[in-house]
């Protein structure tokens, strides 16, 4: 993990597809599948625990307008321990990427990583 | 913004409305794959080779899928491509082998266009297969502390690694 972010402290997927949360509250794994492009994730440091400046970061990073709908929490030292590497590089602030991963060629690991990734987070619905 | 619609009647005749679009009114990129989507998928949906209620939902649910197409830009701000008419077929053909003892899976779009098929139980049991335009298929699964991942091709029978998991979870 990068010096600048503990162990202990939880990243976030933002969500901004409804199929991507399930009514159980859990988050689909298909959410933490890496970008086709740059086969990568991007996540970002729990910053706050206020949940409107949350929402308020996921509104403000797409330039779409999309608003984020769910976001998964996990822990950055659970995505160590699955294998894959938190690059903390702070911009836009508190953003992240999450490397590591099986080139688009095996893609059938990146589904693996991506169930456990998700097996390991934490679901919120936007209220 | 483009929209299509489509009803699944009981005999699996499939209305498309009739609101596309025309070229002589000056069809947009994104109305003309569409339409694509929706001429090739109506030529195979009709083709005779599904039959029951099953069979009937998880058509039903690919054709949704088709339906959110018709609102996705090409190319989204994520760089996430909607599937194309080669990946709809297949994922029609490989609904259409999936053996009735199964529950329907979910049926959903991966980032890269690849149309996926989710079974799930709960986040630690649950298989995920994704199809591709050439027929390829991945798929990942969890069995609590048991793991599986492979490849496969779309070909006249339903891929034997999938069922062998599946017949583990269910």
């Amino acid at each position: 993990l990068p010096t600048d972010l503990g162990s202990d402290e939880f990243l976030i997927r933002f969500v901004y597809d409804s199929k991507g949360i399930r009514q159980d509250g859990t988050i689909k794994p298909k959410e933490f599948l890496p970008h086709p492009k740059h086969n990568n994730l991007s996540v970002f440091k729990k910053f706050t625990s206020d949940e409107s400046a949350i929402w308020n970061l996921s509104d403000e990073i797409r330039p779409d307008g999309k608003k984020g709908i769910a976001r998964g929490e996990i822990k950055a030292s659970t995505i160590a321990k699955i294998g894959l590497i938190v690059d903390f590089d702070n911009e836009p602030p508190n953003h992240a990427n999450v490397e590591g991963w099986p080139p688009n060629s095996e893609k059938e690991k990146q589904l693996s990583l991506a169930q456990e990734l998700a097996l390991n987070a934490t679901g919120f619905r936007r209220s | 913004m483009t929209t299509a619609s489509f009803e699944i009647k009981n005999n699996y005749k499939v209305i498309v409305s009739r609101n596309i679009p025309s070229e002589d009114r000056g069809m947009s990129a994104q109305a003309s794959i569409l339409k694509t989507h929706c001429v090739n998928a109506v030529k195979q949906f009709t083709q005779p080779f599904t039959t029951g209620q099953k069979q009937r939902e998880l058509t039903a649910s690919i054709f949704l899928l088709l339906q959110n197409i018709a609102v996705l830009p090409e190319q989204n701000d994520e760089g996430v491509n909607p599937p194309n008419h080669h990946t709809i077929l297949n994922a029609l053909k490989f609904a259409s082998l999936i053996p009735s003892k199964y529950p329907n899976p979910e049926i959903d779009v991966d980032p890269d266009g690849e149309v996926s098929f989710e079974w799930y139980i709960k986040p630690s049991q649950i298989l995920t297969a994704s199809i591709r335009s050439d027929g390829r298929i991945v798929y990942a699964g969890l069995n609590d502390m048991e793991k599986v991942s492979g490849k496969d091709y779309l070909k006249e029978r339903f891929p034997s690694g999938i069922a062998a998991f599946l017949d583990e979870l269910f």
